[in-house]
């Protein structure tokens, strides 16, 4: 095999193998620590619930997992399209379709969150 | 024994489909490839399959045997379940009956460079190693490309032309961890890629299937990781 016509690599995949692990870890310290909070606290009410998300100690870890999440998400969802959708166009309209998706869901979290107190 | 056989010919028209074969195992048969050596010699000579060695070295007789890919020679008659449903390697195309086309295999194979690549002169005999450098070889040099554990992976089967598979995979890593070879950083490069090797997903068949034992879901883990130290 010559060198010109030589099997190279696109030069990237691995920071998004990286930033999958990474959002798994980080999703999993928030979600101990939310639990934690919520084992002490343990709110029976509506309002005491509002009370507690709105706290900045439940607040921005909760973000935090959200953004994790979603993070998560599209890098899950570009794999899976990757992997069974061989139609450029298709794959480029359901990545546009998980995009939107996943963008519309942040911002009803940041809504949810910063409005509840 | 009752057996269950894929047959396809594409010479008479027939779509493929399964034939039953109803046989009496000589006693001194102790594989499943006696048996299909059997019912060819006895029943139908037009039945076609690989085979050289017959006892595991080659790799020739890899077939899918009752849903799992394995070795006819090294299968033992004995642990195997009843009607036997004996059906060509997935994922390939089937020339005929268990004869898989496995040119897209060894293409993804080729494309690793599986030969060391030195930059040393070359020495007038062989090139030493020490024993724990050359330990880091066992498990990796002992493959013999029956193409077991790359038809069956699902990413495999849907990326045959852009993932170079457990097999390539495995002896990526076989020269990536060879302190010989000088190419290392060409080598992951030509890996570092969404597809080549990131399609792998950690479904580990490849690994439940080698009839060899070896691990190519572990391989795999240790080039992503020599690749995100590279990062850093």
């Amino acid at each position: 095999m010559s060198a010109r016509r030589r099997a190279i690599g696109a030069h990237y995949g691995v920071s998004e193998w990286a930033l999958q692990l990474l959002t798994a870890v980080v999703m999993i310290v928030c979600a101990i620590w939310l639990a934690g909070a919520w084992l002490l606290v343990q709110p029976d009410s509506h309002a005491r619930l509002a009370e507690f998300i709105g706290s900045e100690l439940v607040r921005l870890p909760l973000m935090l997992l959200i953004l994790a999440l979603v993070w998560h998400a599209w890098i899950g969802a570009k794999s899976v399209m990757m992997d069974y959708l061989p139609w450029d166009w298709f794959r480029l309209v359901k990545l546009t379709g998980a995009a939107c998706y996943l963008i519309v869901c942040l911002i009803w979290a940041v809504a949810v969150l910063w409005g509840v107190a | 024994m009752h057996f269950s056989i894929y047959r396809y010919n594409p010479e008479d028209g027939r779509d493929p489909y399964m034939q039953d074969y109803h046989v009496d195992v000589k006693p001194s048969a102790k594989m499943l490839l006696e048996a299909l050596v059997q019912i060819k010699d006895e029943l139908d000579d037009s039945l076609s399959f690989r085979r050289s060695c017959r006892e595991g070295i080659c790799g020739s007789d890899g077939v899918n045997i009752n849903g799992k890919n394995g070795l006819a020679c090294i299968t033992p008659l004995a642990d195997i379940r009843q009607p036997v449903t004996i059906r060509p390697l997935p994922g390939l195309p089937v020339v005929r009956d268990l004869v898989v086309d496995m040119s897209q295999f060894f293409k993804q194979y080729r494309s690793v460079r599986p030969y060391l690549l030195s930059d040393e002169p070359t020495p007038q005999r062989e090139r030493l190693q020490s024993p724990t450098d050359r330990a880091e070889l066992d498990g990796l040099y002992e493959c013999i490309l029956c193409a077991c554990c790359s038809t069956a992976c699902p990413s495999f089967w849907w990326n045959p032309d852009k993932f170079v598979g457990p097999a390539g995979l495995l002896q990526a890593y076989r020269f990536i961890a060879d302190t010989r070879d000088s190419r290392i950083n060409e080598r992951i490069d030509n890996l570092e890629d969404p597809y080549r090797l990131f399609r792998c997903h950690t479904i580990m068949n490849c690994v439940d299937v080698c009839p060899k034992g070896l691990n190519p879901t572990k391989a795999i883990g240790k080039i992503k990781e020599i690749m995100l130290k590279r990062s850093f």
